[in-house]
C-alpha cells in the first residue's frame, strides 16, 4: 500500500489551481487534482494510479458551500457528502441524495469525499450518479480559458471516463429545485386543478464488503391527482457509466397512480411466482438503453452481467415505490 | 477439579484486563514495535534518509499466476534499485540451506505432502505464492524496487476446486504423487454400513459444499526479526517478534529451516490483533525475512498488506462432501456413508490436516447414535493458497454436512425435525460414550439442550403464526433447528492415532515474596482474555485476589514449553497445567508450616514456584441446539431473539436483538431470530 513516489502541491486560489493545471497540461505533466482523495489515494496505493504530481484543492473558498437561488441549488464541487448530509435543505427538498448518503461507503468516506470529486473520478458504480442524473444536475467546470457548464448526462463518458479535459476542474453541480417538468415519460391525463405531487428515492444493492452498488436506481416520480404526469429513472454499477432510462410514456402515464402503486407493492411484497408486468418493463427499458449506447453490461467475480441487469430493475422498482409513496405521503414526511 | 475459596473469580463476569490498553491504542503489535532489543539499528552504518535506529522493510514479490514455470527471475534490477538492501530469491536460501516450509502435521502413511519452499523455485503453484523479498530503507523504497524484479512465467493450466483437482486429467501440481494431486484417502469404517443401507427404510443424499474462505485478521500477519551478536556462535541470539498462536512452535520450525539450536532463537507472540487459525503456521513470507535479517545482521521488518491477507495467508474450509444417512423406519439413523474431498491448497501447513482426519471427519455422527459408517476422506491439492484451520476448523463442517442429512431425514420419514433428533441423540445416560469413529465423549444431556431451545422457540406459536402468515399474505415464515457437538482441548501426538501422549503443556506459577503472583503459561492467546480467565483460575486455585495474579504467554523466553492456542484447547491445556502447577506451589506452602495463606507462605519461604504439566488431558466435548425463525418486525413482542438464560452457551454468540425497536424498515421482511438452550 505504498504509491509510487509523487510530487505534492497545494493551490492557495482557483485561478491559481487554473493557471498550474494549465501550465501541467501545455507541458503534457501528469497531474491529478486531489479532492477528498478517497478514490485517487487508495487508487494511488494500489499503484492503479501513479500521477506525477497532486494539486491538492482543499483550500479553495470557492469551491465550498452550498447555496441556493435561481431555482437551483449550487452545489460547490468540494463539499463533502457529510456537508450534504447535514444541509437541511437535502434532506428537505432532495430524499434521494439523502438516502444515495446514506448507504454510500462509510463514515470516514463521507466525512472526506466530495461530491465535484466522485464525478470527476467517473466510477461506474458510485452513488451519487444517478440520483443527480435524475434529478436533471449540470456540472460548472472551468479552467484558465473560462467556465461552461455540461449537463451530468453529456459529462460522464464511461470507466473512470468522463468530459473533462486536462487543464478543467469541476467548482459546481447544479440542480434544479423544483421539477425540470415531463421526464420522459410525457404528460399523463392530468388532472386540472389537483395538487401536483413529487417523489425521489434511490435503492441500491450493496456489496456487503466494499458498500458499491452492484446496482442501484434512482427513481423521481411527479404525480398529480391519480395522474403520473412524470418519472425519471436513472441507474448505476450495470454499465460502463450510470445512465438514465426511458420508460415508454404509455407505461407510466398510462397507470393511474393507485394502480402503479398496487402494482409496485405487489412486487415488493414478492408475491406471485412471476415478474410482474413491470419488471419487464424496467428491464426492457435497461435492455434497450445500454443496447443504444452500445454498452455491455458489467461483470465481474460478484455479479454477472445479467444478474446485475436483474437487480437494477428490482431496485428501480423499489425505488419508485419509495418514490410513489414519498409523493403520496403529507408534506414533510419522508 | 476443586477450586479453593468456593470459586471466586471462575465464572464472575469480569471486564477483561487486556482490553483497556487494547482498546485505547496501547497495545503493542508487531508493527508498533520500531526498535527492537539491545541494537539501535544503526546510526554510524545506516545510509542517509534511513530513519534513525529503525529496521530494514521487506516487500514480497509474489507470483501473478495460479500455476506456472518460472522461466527466468532477474532481479539485477531490484538490486541495483535506490535504497536497496538486498533481493533474496530461492537460489540464495538454497546455498543458505534454508527451508522448507513445516509440512502437515498428522498425515496419513503415504501421503503425498510435497516440500514448500520458502521463496517458489522452478514452479508457482498459487497467486500469491513469495518469489522474490526485496530489503529495503523504506517500505516504499522496497514496493518500488519490486516493480523492477523481473520474472518470466510460463503459465500451465491451474485448478482450484478439490473436486476438480481430483478428477483424472487434472493439471498436477506436484510430481511424485500415485494419484495426481490427492494427497491421501483416509478410510473411516466402522461397522457394515453397507448392510446397514441395504435394510434401510429411508436413504437421503446430498452434495454440500463448504466453501473456501478467507480469514482476515484486524492486524495483518508481519514479522519483525533482528539478530543480537551472531546467533551462529554461543553468544548470539536470533530475535523473532512474530504475531503467532504457536510461539514454541514457530521456534522449533526456524530452528530446524535455519539449521540453529532452539535455544538461539527467541519469539515474541505480543499482542496479536486476531488469528482465527490463520496465524497458526509460520509462512514463507515471515521466513524469508528472518532469514534477511540473520543474513544481513540487520534488524527486517514486513507488514503484510490487506490485499496478501486474501492471497499469501492460509484459507479456510474448502470442502465438498457428498454423503448418504440410511434411515429405518421409525426413525432410526442407522449409518452413514460417502466421501468427503477437503482442498488443501498448493502446500500442507502444519494444522491443516488435523481439520479433515481429526475433526471433520470424526466429528460426522455429531450427537446421534449411529453404529456404521463408512466414509472416505481425501486430501486434495489444488493451485489456492494453502488452506488451514479456520474457526472450528472442521467442527462446523461436521455438524453441517451432518445435520444437513438430519434434516433431509426428517423430511424423507415424515418426522418433525426435532422428533428425529430425539430419536437419535446420544441418551445422557449412555456417556461416556464412543462414537463409531473411535471419539469418546465425556458428557452431555443433548435433549435437555434441544428441549429447552424449543421452549424458548415457542414453536407452537410459531406454527400458528405460519400458518396465519399463509393465509393472510402467502409470506413463508422459515423455521430451523441445528443441533452440535464440538470438541475441545486437542493435545498434537495425543489422541486416537495420534502417537504417544506427551507431557502436553506447561504452566509456571511463581508466588513472590510480596505476595504477587505470576502464572507463565505455554498456551499463547491473542485477543481471547486469556489474562483475564488464567488469572481468575489460578486467584481461586490459590486463594488470592484476582489481582494479584499477572497472565504471562507468547514469550519463549518467559512462558514454559505449550503447543499454543487453537482449536478450543487453551483453557482444557492451558488451564489443567496451570492448576497442576498451582497445586505444587500450594504443596509447597502446606509443607512449610501450613496452613498459612499462599502469600503468606511465600513471603516467610522468599517466594515460590512451581511448573507443571498438563499431560494430555481427554478433550471435552461441548454441546447445543439452535434455532432459527423468519418473522416480522415486532412480531413476538419486539424481539425475535431470546437471550440466553441460565444455560447460555457461548456468550460471544449471542444477538444483539431484544434491546427495544430496530430501525425503521421500510419493507416487511424476514427477521432472523436464533435461540438457543444446551449445556457445556
Amino acid at each position: 500500500m505504498f504509491p509510487v513516489d509523487f510530487a505534492y502541491a497545494r493551490a492557495g486560489s482557483l485561478a491559481g489551481a487554473l493557471a498550474q493545471l494549465a501550465a501541467a497540461a501545455a507541458a503534457g505533466d501528469d497531474v491529478k487534482v486531489l479532492a477528498g482523495g478517497q478514490s485517487l489515494l487508495p487508487m494511488m496505493k494500489l499503484r492503479l494510479a501513479a500521477p506525477a504530481t497532486l494539486l491538492d484543492i482543499g483550500d479553495l473558498a470557492e469551491l465550498k458551500g452550498i447555496t441556493a437561488s435561481g431555482g437551483q441549488l449550487r452545489i460547490g464541487a468540494l463539499v463533502t457528502y457529510r456537508d450534504l448530509q447535514r444541509d437541511p435543505r437535502i434532506a428537505a427538498g432532495f430524499p434521494a441524495i439523502a438516502d444515495a448518503l446514506a448507504v454510500l461507503a462509510d463514515p470516514q468516506v463521507r466525512a472526506r469525499g466530495t461530491i465535484g470529486g466522485a464525478l470527476a473520478h467517473g466510477d461506474p458504480a458510485a452513488d451519487l450518479p444517478p440520483v443527480l442524473l435524475a434529478l436533471n444536475a449540470r456540472v460548472t467546470i472551468a479552467s484558465h480559458a473560462g467556465t461552461r457548464t455540461a449537463a451530468l448526462e453529456d459529462f460522464l463518458l464511461g470507466v473512470f471516463s468522463t468530459d473533462l479535459a486536462d487543464g478543467e476542474l469541476i467548482t459546481a453541480v447544479t440542480v434544479p429545485t423544483v421539477s425540470a417538468g415531463p421526464g420522459p415519460a410525457g404528460p399523463g391525463p392530468a388532472a386540472p386543478g389537483a395538487p401536483r405531487r413529487t417523489g425521489q428515492a434511490y435503492e441500491k444493492f450493496a456489496h456487503p464488503a466494499s458498500h458499491l452498488p452492484l446496482a442501484g436506481a434512482c427513481a423521481v416520480i411527479e404525480a398529480q391527482g391519480e395522474a403520473i404526469t412524470g418519472a425519471r429513472v436513472a441507474v448505476t454499477g450495470i454499465a460502463p457509466r450510470a445512465f438514465r432510462i426511458a420508460l415508454p410514456q404509455r407505461d407510466l402515464a398510462s397507470r393511474s397512480s393507485s394502480a402503479l402503486r398496487a402494482e409496485l407493492a405487489d412486487g415488493v411484497q414478492f408475491r406471485g411466482a412471476g415478474a410482474s408486468e413491470l419488471d419487464a418493463v424496467l428491464a426492457g427499458a435497461l435492455e434497450a438503453a445500454m443496447a443504444a449506447a452500445g454498452a455491455e453490461p458489467l461483470a465481474d467475480q460478484h455479479a454477472s452481467g445479467p444478474f446485475r441487469v436483474h437487480l437494477a430493475a428490482v431496485m428501480a422498482r423499489r425505488a419508485l415505490a419509495r418514490a410513489l409513496s414519498r409523493a403520496d405521503a403529507p408534506a414533510g414526511a419522508a | 477439579m476443586s477450586i479453593r475459596g468456593g470459586g471466586r473469580w471462575v465464572g464472575t463476569a469480569m471486564l477483561r484486563r487486556e482490553d483497556p490498553g487494547l482498546l485505547t491504542g496501547r497495545g503493542q503489535y508487531v508493527d508498533d514495535v520500531d526498535l527492537p532489543g539491545t541494537r539501535s539499528g544503526g546510526t554510524g552504518d545506516a545510509p542517509p534518509g534511513s530513519p534513525p535506529g529503525g529496521p530494514l522493510h521487506a516487500f514480497v514479490v509474489r507470483s501473478p499466476v495460479a500455476h506456472a514455470r518460472i522461466a527466468s527471475v532477474d532481479v539485477s534490477g531490484a538490486r541495483a534499485a535506490d535504497g536497496v538492501v538486498a533481493v533474496l530469491t530461492a537460489a540464495d536460501l538454497d546455498a543458505a540451506g534454508v527451508g522448507p516450509m513445516p509440512g502437515g502435521e498428522g498425515m496419513p502413511a503415504g501421503a503425498l505432502s510435497p516440500p514448500f519452499p520458502v521463496l517458489a523455485s522452478g514452479k508457482v503453484v498459487w497467486a500469491g505464492q513469495p518469489v522474490a523479498l526485496v530489503v529495503a530503507l523504506t517500505p516504499a523504497l522496497a514496493a518500488d524496487a519490486a516493480e523492477l524484479v523481473d520474472v518470466t512465467y510460463d503459465e500451465l493450466p491451474a485448478v482450484t476446486s478439490p473436486l476438480e483437482a481430483a478428477a483424472p486429467g487434472a493439471p498436477v501440481l506436484h510430481d511424485g504423487g500415485p494419484e495426481g494431486n490427492v494427497s491421501f484417502r483416509a478410510r473411516l469404517a466402522t461397522g457394515d454400513a453397507d448392510a446397514a443401507f441395504a435394510r434401510a427404510a429411508h436413504r437421503v443424499r446430498q452434495r454440500m459444499t463448504s466453501q473456501r474462505i478467507a480469514p482476515v485478521t484486524l492486524e495483518p500477519r508481519g514479522v519483525l526479526a533482528w539478530v543480537c551478536g551472531d546467533p551462529r556462535a554461543d553468544d548470539g541470539r536470533l530475535e523473532v517478534r512474530l504475531p503467532t498462536q504457536r510461539p514454541h512452535g514457530s521456534r522449533r520450525w526456524l530452528a530446524a529451516m535455519l539449521g540453529l539450536p532452539p535455544s538461539r532463537i527467541h519469539v515474541v507472540a505480543g499482542d496479536v490483533g486476531g488469528a482465527f487459525g490463520a496465524k497458526g503456521p509460520i509462512y514463507p513470507d515471515q521466513v524469508a525475512v528472518i532469514f534477511a535479517a540473520l543474513a544481513l545482521g540487520r534488524p527486517v521488518k514486513w507488514i503484510e498488506e490487506r490485499g496478501e491477507s486474501f492471497l499469501a495467508t492460509t484459507h479456510g474450509r474448502d470442502q465438498v462432501a457428498d454423503l448418504e444417512m440410511a434411515v429405518a423406519a421409525d426413525g432410526r439413523i442407522t449409518a452413514l456413508r460417502g466421501v468427503v474431498h477437503a482442498g488443501f491448497g498448493a502446500y500442507f501447513t502444519p494444522n491443516a490436516p488435523g481439520s479433515l482426519l481429526g475433526r471433520l471427519g470424526p466429528m460426522l455422527p455429531q450427537g446421534y447414535r449411529i453404529s456404521a459408517i463408512d466414509v472416505e476422506l481425501v486430501g486434495v491439492l489444488a493451485n489456492t493458497p494453502p488452506i488451514g484451520p479456520y474457526r472450528g476448523a472442521g467442527r462446523p463442517e461436521g455438524a453441517y454436512f451432518c445435520e444437513r442429512l438430519v434434516d433431509l431425514a426428517a423430511t424423507a420419514t415424515g418426522l418433525d425435525p426435532a422428533e428425529l433428533r430425539r430419536r437419535n441423540f446420544i441418551g445422557p445416560g449412555e456417556f461416556p460414550y464412543t462414537t463409531c469413529t473411535g471419539l469418546v465423549y465425556d458428557s452431555g444431556d443433548y435433549q435437555a439442550g434441544l428441549e429447552e431451545m424449543l421452549t424458548r422457540l415457542d414453536r407452537a406459536s410459531l406454527e400458528a403464526e405460519r400458518a396465519r402468515l399463509a393465509a393472510a399474505t402467502g409470506e413463508l415464515l422459515g423455521v430451523g433447528i441445528a443441533s452440535f457437538v464440538e470438541p475441545g482441548g486437542i493435545t498434537p501426538g495425543a489422541g486416537p492415532g495420534g502417537g504417544a501422549p506427551d507431557a502436553g503443556d506447561q504452566a509456571t506459577v511463581t508466588v513472590s515474596p510480596s505476595g504477587a503472583v505470576t502464572v507463565a503459561v505455554g498456551t499463547s492467546g491473542h485477543g481471547q482474555g486469556h489474562e483475564t480467565a488464567f488469572a481468575q483460575l489460578a486467584a481461586d486455585l490459590l486463594g488470592v485476589p484476582c489481582e494479584d495474579v499477572t497472565v504471562v504467554f507468547g514469550d519463549t523466553d518467559t512462558a514454559p514449553f505449550g503447543y499454543g492456542t487453537f482449536g478450543s484447547r487453551s483453557a482444557v491445556a492451558g488451564g489443567t497445567a496451570i492448576y497442576h502447577a498451582c497445586q505444587a506451589v500450594l504443596a509447597a506452602a502446606t509443607r512449610a508450616d501450613a496452613p498459612l495463606p499462599v502469600a503468606q507462605a511465600a513471603a516467610r519461604l522468599g517466594g515460590l514456584s512451581a511448573t507443571a504439566a498438563s499431560g494430555a488431558p481427554p478433550e471435552t466435548y461441548a454441546s447445543g441446539s439452535y434455532g432459527c425463525r423468519g418473522g416480522r418486525p415486532g412480531y413476538g413482542g419486539g424481539a425475535s431473539a431470546a437471550r440466553g438464560g441460565g444455560r447460555r452457551l457461548r456468550r460471544g454468540h449471542q444477538p444483539a436483538a431484544g434491546r427495544g425497536p430496530g430501525p425503521r424498515r421500510d419493507r416487511p421482511g424476514p427477521r432472523p431470530g436464533v435461540v438457543r438452550g444446551g449445556r457445556l
